[in-house]
Formats: C-alpha cells, structure tokens, sequence
C-alpha cells in the first residue's frame, strides 16, 4: 500500500488540494479566491474558505484523509535563529520559540509556537546550527483545523506558508560552490531569500513581497498608456496569465518596436515591485557577505516565481550578480503554488492548536497506553499459558508419579513384610536355638552302645543325666562272664576303650566292678561314666528341620 | 503536556494500573498454581525416593523362598507341639515303624516360655514366640529297636529333643527286651510369630 499525502495550500488568492503518492502527484484540485487580500477579514474569509475547500476535498476524493495544511494568514512569525552548536538543542530550540512568539503581531498568551533545526554549519567551535522558529495564535490554528475538518480532512499538521518557503530556498541553497549563493524562492505572496557559501548557510528570511504583487502593480492604477498597450490585461486572471504567459519584458530601444512598446507600457508598473525585491536581496547580501565577494553571488530562482519568463534576469540585473538558471528541486512543478517541503522529507516546523496539540498527546498516550496493556496482556496470556503448560505437565507427571508410588508403596510393604517375616523366622530360629540348646545326641549315643564289637559285655541298664555343671552324662551299668577273672577285667578294659575313642564320648570312667550271681552264673558287674559330647542348639534344631 | 485535563490522566493512570493489576493477577495465579504443581511434583518424586526398594527382585524373590521355605518348615515342626493328639500319633507311628511298645505318655505341665519381640512400637505387648512341653515316655522293646526310636524321635517328630534317657532290661535275663524311660521337650513356634497366617 503506497503511502498519500494530501496537502492543503490556503493562500490568500488561492486554497489548493493535492494528493501525492510516491513523490507524483496523482490529484491536483484549486480554487482561486475572491478577495485577494485577507489583511483585515481574515475571520470573514473563512466560511468561503470553508466551501472552496470542501469542494475541492470531494474533487479530490480526499475525504477522511490525514492532510498537512500549509497556510499563509497574516500575523504568522517566521523567523530564523542562529545558535553555537554547543548550545544544547532543546535550549536553542526553546529560545528560537521564544523569539518567535515576541515577533507573533498578537499577544503572546495565546500563542502557539514550534522550531526546528534549520541547517548545520560545520567550522570552529563546533560550527553554527539555524533554527527554524514559526508562531501563530492558537485561534487562528483553530479556525484552520476547524475549516479543514469541517470539509472532512483529518489534520496531521499545520505549516506556515514561509517556514515552507524558507526551508526549500534554504534547500536549494546548498552547495560546495566557493562563490556566494543566493537563492530566492519568490511564491504568491510571499518569498524567502537564502544565501550560503562554501556549504555553510549565511542567512535565510522571509519577506511578505510575491507574485501576486506584480499582478496587483499591473492592475494598480492604469494610465492611459497601459490601457492602450495591455488592453488584454483587465481582470486579475488576466494579469496572471500575462505574468506567467508573457513574463517581466525586456526593455527594448527604439519606437515602433510592439516588444518595446509593450515593455514601456509595463516595465513602469511592475517596476517598485522588482526594485523592492532586488533591495531586500542586495540587504541580504551586504549584511552577511563581504564586499568583493558580494559582486560573485549567484542568483537562483526557485518556487513559483521561476516560472515568471524574465524575471530571473531582470532581478540579476537589477541586483548586479551573475544569474543561474541551473537545477533547483521540482518545486513548484507544473502547478504554481506547491511545495517540494510539503511532500517531501524535508522537514518544516508544524503547528497545531492547544486543544488539537493536547488531544493528540492524550490520544498518543492512550494508543501507548492501550498498546503497553495489551501487550502486557498478551505477555500475562503467554505467562499464563506456560504456567498452566508447567502446570498440565507437572499434573501429567504427578499421575504417572502416583502410578509409580502405587507400585513402588506395595512393592515395599511386600519388602517390608518379607523382612519382618524374616526378622521373625530368625527370630524364632534364635528362640528355638535357645531352647532345644546345646546336648547330646542320644540315638548316636545308643547307636555307638550297639557297635562296640565287645561280645562279653552285656549293657544292663542306661542312665542319661546330667551332672552338676550341665554337661551331659550317660552311666552305663553292664556285666561280663567272669570264668576268669582276668579276661572279665580285660573285657572292660577294651570296652572302655573303645568307648573313649569314639568323638561322642569326652571321658569315660570306670566305676564300681563287682562279682555277681545271675542266673546261676557268675558275673563281673561293672559301671562307666560317660561325659557326652555336646551337639550345638543350631546344630540340632538344623537336624530336626531336615524331618521329612 | 500542561494543558492536558487533569480528567484524562487520572483516567489513562486508572486504566494503566487495572491493566496492571488485572495482567499481574493473572499471571501470578497461573504461577502460584503452577508453583503449587511443582512442589507437589517434587513431594511426589521425593515420596517414590522413599518408597523405592532397596533390594533387586530378584534378592527379594530368594528371600522370599527361603522365608517361605523356612517359615513352612518351623510351623510344619511346630503343629506337633500344638496339637497334643497329632503327637500322639506321631510317636505311635514312630513306635510302630521301630518295633518298640509305648507303655506309658505322661505329659508334664506345658511350660510357655515367652520371649520378648523387640518391638517397634512401644505400646506393642512381649508376645510369646512359642512354647514348650515336656512328656515322659515309657517304651519297652529290644535294644536297637529303643536306639531306633529315640533316633526317629530327634530326627523326625518336630522340634524334639531328649532330655533324660533311663534304660534298664525288663527282667534279669541278659537278652530280655528293654524298657527305656525318656524324658522328652517338645517346642513349638506360634505361627501368628511367623507373619501371622498369610504367606509372606
């Protein structure tokens, strides 16, 4: 989408609309106004400004566009200041405001102001920096702003017609030329005069002398002479056709000649106006350059009057410098009364009312307001997704977990079950040690009676206790044959013997032995401690677990 | 910027602050709950950490059997004990695989012996771990056949063991049979000591 520009000229003869896009200009709708001269009724013009642009925004199909208004009322303050730039900018700026508002025709109070930086001259000490300074009442800005919103334009900015016409003289100045450059942007009613040298701007004014100056010299007063020698010339469209049709004749000698008759008949006319041009361009050269480089200037011509045919040359000859007619920017193009500033990025100081200038404030604080809290919105919206993204995982997580703890909570009461059963299975194995305790074994005892290959002793009877210190103790009464004595003797002998080798049997010792009758037969009856060997309590609880 | 009604800033600051307000609420719930999320999650975590068990499964699953195994071996052992009439029977039988007679059982008073659980709860009582009695056998039979008895006793009537043996012949005779007077303790496990009634 191409970026438009509408603006809106109100000058004293004339109020154009012209949309650009791009740098061409694809609408172009004026109007020319009635009453020439707005010194005094600049309030009662305003409703036939009010209709002339109205027309012109639907001509235009410009309605509900953003336009920038350069205007040209009587009263507005122009002025340029020059400062060191060491002088901080909002200083410099602020008294260049000042200067205009004490040069504003009305009073201060209302008074609406606005300054920019001009141009920036490097040198010593840092160079000079000009500022741009314009002011106007705030009712005047008013009046304006209320016109073009009531023919349906939105107003972006309000120039004044010469801080335009300055910025672009001052523009077309510019150069890295040795010689002193002086260009004169002549409008309608207005022209800005601008010298620079070597790249540094010397000066730049404004002075309320314009075209439309000729064309009220032509229609001023005609003498018989003039009647007779422009007899086409009788309106004021008339006179500007001429200006900008015929141009500033050249003085030609010699009677009989029509050009030099035409010349005689006008030349007088337009004469104090060209002269009084010519002396504000001469002040403006003396005042800032220096005699012998003066008589080098160069004398350019841009804005509208560049267009009136021999007037660049009858200026430098009145002036006495070189003229050039060399490029200057597309100014005023095909259409007389436009601005390069205006459409261009050249930027000019603009103006706006109190209430308009504060409505905008409010509404640029209320659009960063309202685009602070959206956004903070949006950053409280984005927080809060990812909090409940953390939250809907952690919750996602959290279950799986609760699965897990389900799993893992049985897997360690079964643990801890298992070791508590364990605990008790030792446990009751330590009891059951303890109570089975250490002790003989008996069926091995008796087994080991039964093997003792001894066949003369016969085991009469058994008895298992134990003595005084616990240790088990087995007395064994038996009885041999006793056909000799000696062999009954050496029978126990063996027995025992064979009693103390075998690991069961700790000690064994041989008691009382006496001669006895039984049956009818003689028996040596004999008796033998036995101190058992013990089996431990684990050991025996282990063999009575192994029980089928 | 002066002349701007003072209307209108008190409105934009009004305006500012709520969005302020509402925007800080929102997002400090969502985080609080989001917060609240994360610390239930690191309970969770630190919960299943707790949880977890500190032995491979297959440790626990030889534990296990051998728990098992054990278990069911003292509470097999220890039924004998319980139940005065299945001992009977198992000496009986014993008796009669040895050829020896049972002359006498006399059983002495049961002696519970309690043994203190160490117990994780204080309020916990000292439950007894199991018991204990002692009988008195009179058996009469051959010399091996008696030594055969008391061997399948030890070996294969529960948690026996002999505490007194007295043998003598039953007349004067060299080869008579003998009699033999022991003095037996049979113990016996609870099986509530054992982890109660269900397996482990």
């Amino acid at each position: 989408m191409s970026k438009q520009h509408v603006i809106v000229e109100i000058l004293p003869s004339l109020v154009a609309v012209r949309v650009t896009r791009r740098g061409e200009v694809v609408a172009h709708r004026e109007e020319a106004l009635d009453r020439s001269d707005w010194g005094g009724s600049w309030m009662a013009a305003q409703e036939l400004l009010g209709a002339a642009m109205e027309r012109l925004v639907d001509a235009t199909g410009t309605r509900g566009c953003a336009a920038t208004i350069v205007y040209d009322v009587p009263g507005t303050s122009c002025v340029v200041t020059r400062a060191v730039a060491k002088v901080p900018t909002a200083q410099a700026l602020e008294s260049a405001c000042l200067a205009a508002e004490s040069s504003l025709a009305e009073s201060e109070s209302d008074a609406v102001s606005a300054a920019h930086e001009l141009h920036r001259s490097k040198g010593a000490d840092g160079g000079t920096v000009h500022y741009l300074a314009c002011a106007e009442r705030d009712d005047t800005l008013t009046s304006l702003v209320a016109i073009a919103e009531a023919a349906g334009l939105r107003v972006y900015a309000v120039a004044p017609h010469d801080a335009c016409a300055i910025t672009e003289a001052v523009a077309n100045t510019m150069g890295g030329d040795q010689r002193p450059r002086v260009v004169c942007w002549i409008g309608r009613h207005s022209m800005a005069v601008a010298i620079s040298r070597e790249g540094q701007l010397l000066t730049a004014r404004s002075v309320n002398i314009g075209l439309a100056s000729l064309v009220d010299a032509m229609l001023r007063s005609p003498g018989k002479e003039s009647a007779l020698a422009l007899p086409t010339v009788r309106t004021r469209a008339e006179a500007w056709e001429f200006l900008l049709g015929t141009g500033i004749p050249m003085p030609v000698p010699g009677n009989g000649n029509p050009s030099g008759h035409v010349a005689s008949a006008i030349l007088p006319l337009l004469q104090p106006v060209l002269q009084r041009v010519a002396i504000e361009i001469k002040q403006s050269l003396r005042f800032e350059v220096e005699a012998g480089v003066r008589e080098e200037a160069v004398l350019t011509l841009a804005g509208p009057g560049r267009f009136c045919p021999g007037l660049l040359e009858t200026l430098g000859r009145y002036v006495g410098v070189e003229i050039a007619s060399g490029a200057v920017l597309a100014s005023a193009r095909e259409h007389g009364a436009s601005f390069a500033v205006a459409d261009s990025s050249m930027a000019v100081p603009a103006l706006l009312p109190v209430r308009v200038g504060h409505r905008r404030i409010v509404g640029r604080v209320r659009g960063g307001l309202a685009v602070g809290c959206t956004l903070a919105l949006a950053l409280a919206m984005q927080s809060r997704f990812w909090a409940l993204k953390d939250i809907q995982a952690a919750q996602g997580e959290l279950s799986g977990l609760s699965e897990q703890l389900k799993n893992a909570k049985l897997a360690s009461d079964d643990e801890q079950r298992l070791l508590q059963v364990q605990s008790h299975v030792a446990l009751a194995r330590g009891w059951m040690n303890k109570q089975v305790g250490d002790g003989p074994s008996v069926s091995a005892m008796l087994h080991l009676l039964s093997s003792i290959s001894v066949p003369e002793i016969c085991i009469r009877s058994l008895d298992l206790t134990s003595n005084t210190t616990g240790t088990p103790q087995l007395v064994l009464f038996g009885m041999t044959p006793t056909e000799s004595e000696g062999d009954a003797a050496d029978a126990i002998r063996r027995y025992l013997a064979s009693l103390e080798q075998s690991p069961l049997v700790v000690g064994a010792k041989l008691g009382a032995t006496q001669r006895v009758e039984v049956e009818g037969r003689t028996v040596q009856s004999f008796s033998v401690t036995m101190d058992l060997a013990t089996i431990p309590g684990n050991a025996r609880v282990a063999i009575m677990e192994t029980q089928p | 910027m002066s002349g701007v009604p003072k209307r209108a800033w008190v409105e934009m600051a009004v305006a500012g602050a709520l969005a302020v307000a509402a925007c800080t609420a929102l997002s400090q719930t969502a985080e609080r709950k989001a917060d609240e999320a994360r610390r239930m999650l690191e309970s969770g975590r630190w919960e299943l950490e707790q949880n977890r068990t500190r032995l491979v499964p297959e440790a626990m699953e030889a534990i296990r059997n051998l728990a098992t195994k054990r278990r069911s071996i003292m509470l097999s052992a220890s039924k004998l004990q319980e139940d005065e009439s299945r001992l009977y029977a198992r000496l009986s039988e014993i008796a009669t695989q040895c050829a020896v007679q049972i002359d006498q059982i006399v059983p002495a008073a049961a002696t519970a012996q309690p043994v203190t659980v160490p117990a994780r709860d204080a309020s916990a009582g000292t439950p007894a771990i199991g018991a204990q009695s002692t009988y008195t056998l009179t058996v009469a039979g051959t010399f091996a056949h008696v030594a055969e008895f008391v061997h399948d006793l030890e070996s294969s009537a529960g948690f026996t063991a002999v505490r007194s043996l007295r043998m003598s012949p039953v007349d004067a005779t060299p080869t008579s049979p003998v009699r033999a007077v022991l003095i037996t303790d049979h113990f016996g496990i609870f099986a509530s000591q054992l982890g109660g009634e269900e397996q482990p």
